[in-house]
């Protein structure tokens, strides 16, 4: 067999995991070339999310974190957590936005890390800055850019709510810049900012800054730094509303909390349409007393089940065809049982991550441009070739 | 597009390999290679090809493969069950030497199969990712025009993954 071409070679190592792939970059100088190239990394994450081999779950504990294979859920070593005291917030394409006192992010597959640069919050004299405060992490595609939105409620020293300053960081450009603030009082989660679909980041919000108002979807677009509300299902009388969103499957998800702690999850088919909104489960606790949160983290790769975070406390394959939850996987640190639960908050919160090698470089956005129109015109030269070559060497057409 | 309705019987193409050996196949079979079904689509297809870049073994192979799919898809079966037949077929199809799935990829890759390509890129990933780089660099032939320095250098960015 002689050498296969570099299209060829670069398809088969786009189906590995990033592990291998650092390893065969010593192969030779084209094969390091081909998997450094940022037009492999794309393919790469294109055919990562596909493979449920390819994906992991983080899960962020009290006093532990680690790693677990999706297929398995096994775990998997990922080196030393890059930082004490810091919580997982969101992920996106294989990137990790991590928040202590600094925002970081974090790739897992190659162990690269990045600190944000300290940005202050603007506010006029004589309000305060309250703690509250907010972020998320999403991929901008049409600049081809990664990033950070932070959200930061000013009050007043009476603690009255005045207005949420919103800055927007650019990976590539590595500079925070101010937009228009936040119209709305931020959840109190900290996680549920970051909830990326459609290239936007999506939260449930009291619609008013005062409480006891009705709710809404909105999402804040990762590229334009616009918001705007996404349409919710019609619900009859007897649905408390929407209490979380969370993404799955490219899809919007959105969790309805029921009567005797019974809970929805309903899926947003097809983005922004309101019609497409489909009840994908139903799910009866164990324990109807206590009021527990439930997260979708994932489909199986064939797609008939469903991963559930149930309260930080256990992982739940729930099966859609027979309509109940299949299999809890014990894993150490975890409750095994419902039933054994305690006083304590969510001991852990698990988040779906790619494998990827989407790099944490920031760089200058001229020289990108440049270098991506010159790959596209060699890419568009390559399929022209291609076709030529096939039909003159390859085909004769004989009556 | 005319002909497809004007004839009753069903039209069959003459493929002809690089060691000159001639199969014949329907053309349910043949458009699954998606350089004959331009060539259909734009009127130009003639009842004999000849396919200069593929031995008459891997040929074989490859319509064989072809043939599963386009009987799979046509048979009225449930999407369900179609698709666990074709998942059982393709997992045993994929049981060759090493050297065949090569040849296999390249030739999928030829003739624009995109459902056997990715199956073979696959099957080779999941295949290489236990090899040792010189086992990698044996089985696809490649040269290691690094230097012993250079070598060391790339490995020590990521140590970690040798472990």
């Amino acid at each position: 067999m002689g050498k296969l071409p570099r299209e060829i070679i670069a398809e088969v190592l786009s189906w590995m995991r990033v592990k291998f792939l650092l390893r065969f970059r010593c192969v030779s100088k084209p094969w390091c070339s081909i998997i450094d190239s940022k037009d492999f990394v794309k393919l790469h994450l294109n055919h990562a999310g596909k493979t449920s081999s390819n994906c992991s779950l983080i899960l962020d504990g009290l006093d532990d974190h680690f790693c677990l294979s999706l297929d398995s859920l096994n775990r998997i070593d990922i080196g030393s957590f890059p930082i004490e005291n810091h919580i997982i917030l969101n992920s996106c394409n294989g990137l990790v936005l991590l928040v202590s006192d600094k925002p970081l992010l974090w790739n897992p597959s190659t162990r690269k890390v990045k600190k944000l640069p300290f940005t202050p919050v603007e506010c006029p004299k004589g309000t305060e800055a309250y703690i509250r405060e907010a972020f998320g992490f999403g991929y901008d595609s049409k600049n081809d850019d990664y990033k950070v939105v932070r959200v930061v409620e000013v009050r007043d020293a009476n603690g009255r709510y005045l207005f949420s300053e919103t800055k927007v960081y650019s990976l590539k450009s590595n500079l925070w810049t101010r937009v228009e603030d936040f119209p709305y009082i931020l959840p109190n989660n900290k996680r549920v900012w970051g909830v990326h679909v459609n290239g936007a980041l999506h939260t449930v919000v009291q619609k008013c800054p005062h409480y006891g108002s009705s709710q809404s979807i909105i999402a804040f677009d990762v590229g334009t730094s616009e918001l705007y509300e996404v349409p919710e299902m019609d619900l009859t009388g007897e649905n408390i509303g929407i209490s979380s969103v969370e993404a799955m499957g490219g899809c919007l998800t959105a969790l309805l909390p029921k009567k005797m702690n019974t809970s929805e999850i309903w899926v947003m088919k097809e983005y922004g349409v309101k019609e497409s909104w489909t009840k994908l489960l139903s799910f009866v606790p164990p324990v109807p007393e206590l009021y527990m949160g439930l997260c979708p983290l994932a489909y199986s790769e064939s797609g008939d089940k469903v991963l559930l975070d149930y309260d930080g406390r256990c992982l739940i394959w729930y099966d859609l065809r027979r309509q109940k939850a299949s299999k809890i996987k014990s894993i150490r640190g975890y409750r095994q049982s419902l039933y054994a639960l305690d006083s304590l908050g969510p001991p852990f919160h698990a988040e779906l991550c790619v494998g990827s090698l989407v790099s944490l470089d920031s760089s200058s956005e001229t020289d990108l441009t440049e270098k991506q129109k010159g790959q596209e015109k060699n890419k568009e030269k390559k399929i022209a070739k291609k076709r030529d070559d096939f039909l003159s060497a390859g085909f004769k057409l004989t009556l | 597009m005319s002909s497809s309705t004007e004839l009753t019987e069903k039209k069959v193409f003459l493929l002809k390999s690089l060691d000159g050996v001639i199969f014949e196949v329907e053309e349910s079979v043949a458009v699954q290679l998606e350089v004959i079904r331009e060539l259909i689509e734009g009127d130009c297809a003639r009842p004999f090809i000849s396919l200069y870049n593929v031995t008459s073994e891997i040929l074989a192979l490859v319509i064989e493969y072809c043939k599963h799919h386009a009987e799979t898809c046509s048979g009225g079966t449930s999407a369900t069950i179609a698709d666990e037949d074709l998942k059982t077929f393709d997992n045993e199809f994929m049981n060759v030497d090493e050297n065949i799935l090569l040849e296999l990829c390249s030739a999928a890759d030829y003739l624009d199969i995109k459902s056997l390509f990715e199956l073979t890129c696959r099957t080779l990933a999941s295949l290489i990712k236990d090899r040792t780089i010189i086992e990698v660099r044996k089985m696809f032939n490649v040269e290691n025009d690094f230097s012993v320095v250079e070598e060391k250098a790339v490995r020590k960015e990521f140590a970690w993954a040798f472990k």
